[in-house]
């Protein structure tokens, strides 16, 4: 649970000293990758989601260590991060669902606003409607913060023995 | 046959293809074959939607990263050049001559098979009860028309009427396949329906099995209902639709391919549905059946207008696969495909958003960089008229030849070629009418006379254009300087590929206060000895013109990096100026003569702010109040207006006021009388609104008018309407 907190924090966050960004997206992807792996009993699912986080590790670490544009790369990646994180979430809701079945339904929520608020963004972005922009951006903070928070509020298995 | 729109429609279904197929890989056993079969759906977006559509924009368009149609047409251009134009309007009529003949033989495949099955004798009783009782079982339609013809495998054939065919001898799966079924399934050997005439689950059979035979998942069952689901599903549709691609693309191997993919994918497709029909526990089995079924079928062709559940054995891998992964994806993860396969499609068929229109011009050492680099700047096209201008002007400020081939239109492209690499081998001379001097005038006025270049400001008056044309008046003065001597050019912009400008009047006036051009609407009247004129223009301008421009970098080493070109103005201003004109012989020497005016199209003023006399003093203005109004005064103090203009009406609409109203749409001036004398119109108000967004300023056809009331010491003397009409 730790590999995911950590992981969303990476990749969902961005915190710039000039132009260095402190919490680089391809951290995030190696650590969600990482929490993937972790699991002694992994789902088939995440066998198979697993090896995309590399992928968008990689694709991230370029961008991190050298500027330039590819707009084929970038619609590929979009499409491989959407749903590769929709999928871990969804893993992590069944995981937690017989225990905690509040929270699985929370995340599989708010997943689901992730993925229709980017797609949005990325429909509605090229018109410059500032409101709406704006209304946009607001949300998808929102939603991320929301996700954080939720991923935080997970009990662990011990915690739940516990 | 335009061969080249053929290459580019061509060229960029191949690449949207390619793209879904690399995506496809991407995904390969992470998503099921309803997503691998509907992911083609971005591929027929493309076929679909005409090449050079733009149809809406995106933040990343595939064909912003691959131009194709710029590079098809570079390539058309090289073959002018190349004078090779003969041999790709014969290419043309091979090409069209291919599709023709490709059409004419699928359509005599299609007769000659509707044909066959027409004559075909139809299914006994026993086949269409059987066929009946798997559809009634699986809660699927039947099929009315069975008909039994020599073929390997059963299919459905037909748009409006399908027919099910089923294969006259062999069986449906074969003896030997079927005892290897029994044999790898370990369980009681169970009536193999191998025979059409054979009834099967109506009655029990004798065997020890054949208790649950009637239950039972037969071999038979899974091929029948497989057809069903193609009838049931309109495939045979999506049979012809690539067929129809194949003819199109005809000469295009990846279409072939792609295509092909397409069909393996649909038949996946029907596969999944046959197990979500039959259950997960049938999928050996049925996989197995497949694998029978196209064992030593070598080639088996796909007839048009059919299903075809047996492909070719090569085929067979990706099927089984996907069977295989029968239920092993992802629960709930219809929302997630959905999205990446509409913004999939949306870059497939949308263009780069308006900030990302830009050249990248490759730096020029060379006669033969210059000439690369007009080709790059031909083949780009001005999206809007708006941009045109904005690129003619560039090319002004910096003197530069290739932003200028941009805007040229097509039938001075060649000789403005020659202009250009003559231009660029005469590094002596800083200004292209050096070109023509000692000689006779060999060129046109592709670049104004006298233009100072980085050290000119540019408003633009009066932008009208139509679909196909327009016009525009251009003022050009030195940057800082408010009056005196400026140059006016009248530019004419049509819509060739993309627009064009040409510079067809340029003239230097001179001017006391500010320049004010030709209105667009005009009107005048008279009460009685006083003429009120009304005028009416549009004014623009461009922020990023407005800096002194590097100009005389014209060659660069390095590749230019662009900003993107603005596709409208930063900003329009809607102006109108009423005067008023003493025509009289009679003195009014010692009177006071007010001029107020309403304004007749504004009763209303919809939420827009309105400067009142007295706040016209607070913007530091004249403070004598005469009424003498300069537009120039209020433009200057826009920084602090735009603070306080009204946002309201449209949201994305700034909007800028300036100009001596009071609310309402109301106006006033008061003048001594001894400035009326002669006859010399005077400014009673003038000023305008501006705005960010096109669309909002004056046109041609409109009208616009006040009304007037002309007071003298107090009393009313004239009023009246004024309209204007057009010029």
């Amino acid at each position: 649970m730790k590999y995911l907190k950590w992981g969303i924090l990476f990749t969902f966050l961005d915190f710039y000293i000039g132009r260095l960004n402190l919490l680089p997206a391809f951290v995030g992807m190696l650590i969600l990758y990482g929490s993937l792996r972790s699991h002694e009993e992994p789902t088939p699912a995440e066998g198979r989601v697993a090896p995309l986080f590399l992928v968008l590790a990689a694709d991230y670490f370029l961008h991190w260590i050298w500027q330039f544009e590819n707009a084929v790369e970038e619609l590929i990646a979009l499409a491989v991060s959407l749903y590769a994180l929709y999928v871990l979430f969804g893993e992590v809701a069944e995981r937690i669902r017989p225990a905690q079945p509040d929270k699985a339904a929370r995340l599989e929520f708010l997943r689901a606003c992730m993925v229709v608020l980017q797609c949005v963004v990325f429909l509605v972005s090229p018109y410059g409607i500032q409101a709406l922009n704006f209304l946009l951006a607001a949300l998808v903070i929102a939603v991320c913060i929301a996700l954080i928070v939720a991923v935080c509020g997970i009990r662990t298995q011990e915690a739940v023995r516990g | 046959m335009d061969i080249w729109s053929i290459l580019e429609y061509t060229a960029s279904v191949t690449v949207i293809g390619l793209l879904i197929v690399l995506v496809k890989l991407v995904f390969y056993d992470k998503l099921d074959a309803r997503w691998h079969y509907f992911i083609w759906l971005v591929l027929l977006a493309r076929i679909l939607v005409p090449v050079g559509v733009e149809a809406i924009p995106v933040p990343l368009s595939v064909f912003g990263q691959i131009p194709v149609g710029r590079w098809v047409e570079m390539a058309r251009i090289l073959a002018q050049n190349g004078k090779y134009n003969g041999l790709f309007e014969i290419l043309g009529r091979v090409y069209l001559c291919g599709a023709c003949v490709l059409a004419l033989f699928y359509l005599a495949m299609w007769i000659w098979l509707r044909v066959r099955v027409a004559l075909a004798p139809g299914a006994d009783e026993a086949v269409r009860e059987y066929v009946d009782q798997v559809a009634r079982k699986y809660g699927v339609p039947g099929c009315r028309d069975i008909r039994v013809c020599k073929s390997r495998t059963p299919y459905i054939c037909g748009l409006m009427h399908p027919v099910l065919v089923l294969p006259a001898q062999g069986g449906l799966t074969g003896r030997a396949c079927l005892e290897r079924l029994n044999e790898t399934d370990g369980k009681p050997p169970v009536e193999p329906v191998v025979d059409p005439s054979a009834v099967i689950g109506a009655e029990s059979p004798q065997t020890e099995a054949g208790a649950s035979a009637a239950n039972a998942v037969l071999p038979g069952e899974q091929v029948i209902l497989h057809e069903l689901l193609h009838k049931r599903y309109g495939d045979v549709m999506v049979n012809l639709a690539v067929h129809a691609v194949r003819v199109v693309n005809w000469f295009n191997p990846f279409a072939w391919l792609l295509t092909g993919a397409l069909l393996n994918d649909s038949e996946a497709l029907c596969d999944q549905r046959v197990l979500e029909y039959c259950g997960e526990e049938t999928a050996r089995g049925y996989g197995e059946l497949l694998i029978c079924m196209g064992e030593g079928a070598g080639r088996n062709p796909v007839k048009i207008g059919t299903s075809n559940m047996a492909s070719s054995y090569r085929n067979m891998k990706t099927r089984i696969r996907r069977i295989r992964d029968f239920r092993k994806v992802p629960k709930r993860i219809g929302l997630v495909t959905l999205c990446i396969t509409l913004m999939l499609t949306v870059s497939a068929i949308g263009s780069a958003a308006g900030d990302m229109y830009r050249m990248e011009i490759p730096g020029v050492d060379s006669v033969d960089d210059l000439k690369k680099a007009l080709l790059y700047a031909r083949c780009y096209h001005a999206h809007t008229p708006y941009e045109a201008i904005y690129l003619f002007l560039r090319s002004c400020k910096e003197s530069n030849t290739i932003y200028r081939m941009a805007v040229m239109p097509e039938k001075e492209i060649p000789r403005y070629g020659e202009f250009a690499e003559k231009w660029f081998l005469r590094q002596d001379i800083t200004t292209w009418e050096g070109l023509s001097r000692g000689e006779t005038d060999e060129y046109p006025a592709y670049f104004p006379t006298d233009s100072q270049g980085m050290l000119m400001n540019y408003r633009i008056y009066n932008l009208t254009c139509d679909e196909k044309q327009g016009s525009a008046t251009v003022y050009a003065m030195p940057y800082g300087q408010q009056s005196g001597t400026g140059l006016e050019w009248r530019l004419e912009v049509t819509r060739e590929d993309g627009w064009k400008v040409w510079l067809a009047q340029e003239a230097q006036t001179e001017v006391n206060g500010a320049y004010v051009p030709e209105p667009l609407l005009s009107g005048s009247a008279l009460l009685g000895d006083f003429r009120i004129d009304l005028s009416a223009y549009n004014e623009g301008g461009f922020r990023q013109l407005e800096k002194a421009g590097s100009g005389l970098n014209w060659y660069q080493n390095d590749v230019i990096e662009e900003e993107g070109y603005p596709q409208y103005f930063s900003m329009e201003y809607k102006c109108r100026n009423v005067t008023v004109s003493y025509l009289g012989e009679e003195s009014l020497e010692g009177h006071t003569v007010k001029v107020l005016t309403t304004d007749l199209e504004n009763q209303d003023t919809g939420g827009k702010r309105e400067y009142s006399a007295g706040a016209r003093k607070s913007v530091g203005g004249n403070q004598d109040n005469t009424g003498a109004m300069d537009p120039a005064e209020y433009r200057e103090e826009l920084g602090r207006m735009a603070g306080e203009a009204s946002k309201e009406g449209a949201d994305a609409v700034t909007v800028e006021s300036y100009g001596q109203y009071h609310s309402g749409g109301n106006a006033s001036a008061v003048f001594d009388g001894g400035e009326l004398a002669g006859g010399a119109p005077r400014l009673v108000c003038g000023g305008g609104n501006g705005y960010s967004q096109p669309g909002c300023c004056w046109e041609k056809g409109d009208r616009t008018g006040v009304f007037v009331q002309i007071y003298i010491d107090g009393n009313l003397v004239e009023e009246g309407e004024v309209w204007s009409g057009n010029l």
